[in-house]
């Protein structure tokens, strides 16, 4: 991974942690990272969320742009209690711009189910095409995603 | 539950659980292939999304858990296992490990 990529997907992370902490959850980065990226906890009764980010460049394209994540097969097939969730967030005119949250589970059925995603040795490339009305993924509608932190209401302290 | 009887020489691949084990139990959930499957074939069965079995150690794991792999593909997809074994009985399967663990006929 290029040195500009780690400081993306690293900005990408904050970002997200950012929004959690902004929706009142606190959220800890695990020390040695082989897996979740963040961990995200409603402190009043210790409800905890595993998160996986993914970060990425947007390429403007007529009526909006894409964005391209990969995401490791292995863990997408492996279940877990809690399970897992992805966020997937695009950097555009130098902010990030757009959340996409689904759940592992989903992900994994639209990936075997409706070939969403590309499969490669290890891993599955996600190419998201984003207008203002839809997210498309491989003929897919993801509009269902878009910025749907409904999981995760907003807690007041 | 109101589930039609199969149909004669109905013909389905086994079911496939996949499982994830962790510190203090493991998760297990039907294959997505075999969830849109299972809805195809039976779409009044009301199945779990997931179902969660704590063990003490993990090399409690078969010891514990083999037993109840009939109870755990029941639950999974909302069917009497007698039904499951009609189907061809299900196959777990490890992911991180690349193995089927078991195949339960």
């Amino acid at each position: 991974m290029s040195r500009r990529n780690l400081y993306i997907g690293k900005s990408g992370q904050m970002a997200v942690m950012a929004e959690y902490l902004a929706r009142g959850y606190n959220v800890a980065i695990p020390e040695v990272d082989i897996g979740d990226d963040i961990f995200v906890v409603r402190d009043e009764i210790g409800e905890f969320s595993r998160i996986q980010v993914k970060s990425a460049t947007a390429r403007n394209r007529t009526g909006g742009f894409t964005a391209q994540f990969s995401v490791l097969f292995r863990q997408l097939e492996t279940p877990l209690i809690p399970d897992l969730y992805y966020v997937f967030t695009a950097r555009r005119n130098e902010r990030w711009e757009e959340f996409l949250i689904l759940g592992r589970r989903e992900l994994y059925d639209h990936h075997i189910n409706n070939n969403v995603g590309t499969r490669t040795k290890q891993s599955v490339i996600v190419r998201l095409s984003f207008s203002n009305v839809d997210v498309i993924c491989q003929k897919q509608s993801f509009q269902v995603y878009r910025n749907n932190w409904s999981n995760w209401p907003t807690v007041e302290h | 539950m109101n589930i039609a009887p199969l149909k004669r020489g109905y013909k389905m691949e086994s079911l496939i659980i996949q499982i994830g084990r962790q510190r203090d139990g493991c998760t297990y959930q039907l294959h997505p292939s075999s969830r849109v499957q299972l809805k195809k074939t039976f779409p009044n069965a009301r199945p779990v999304p997931s179902v969660f079995i704590g063990y003490d150690t993990q090399s409690d794991f078969e010891v514990l858990h083999g037993p109840l792999w009939k109870q755990v593909a029941t639950m999974l997809t909302g069917l009497s296992w007698k039904r499951i074994e009609d189907l061809g009985g299900i196959k777990i399967y490890d992911p991180v490990q690349e193995i089927a663990v078991e195949q339960v006929i």
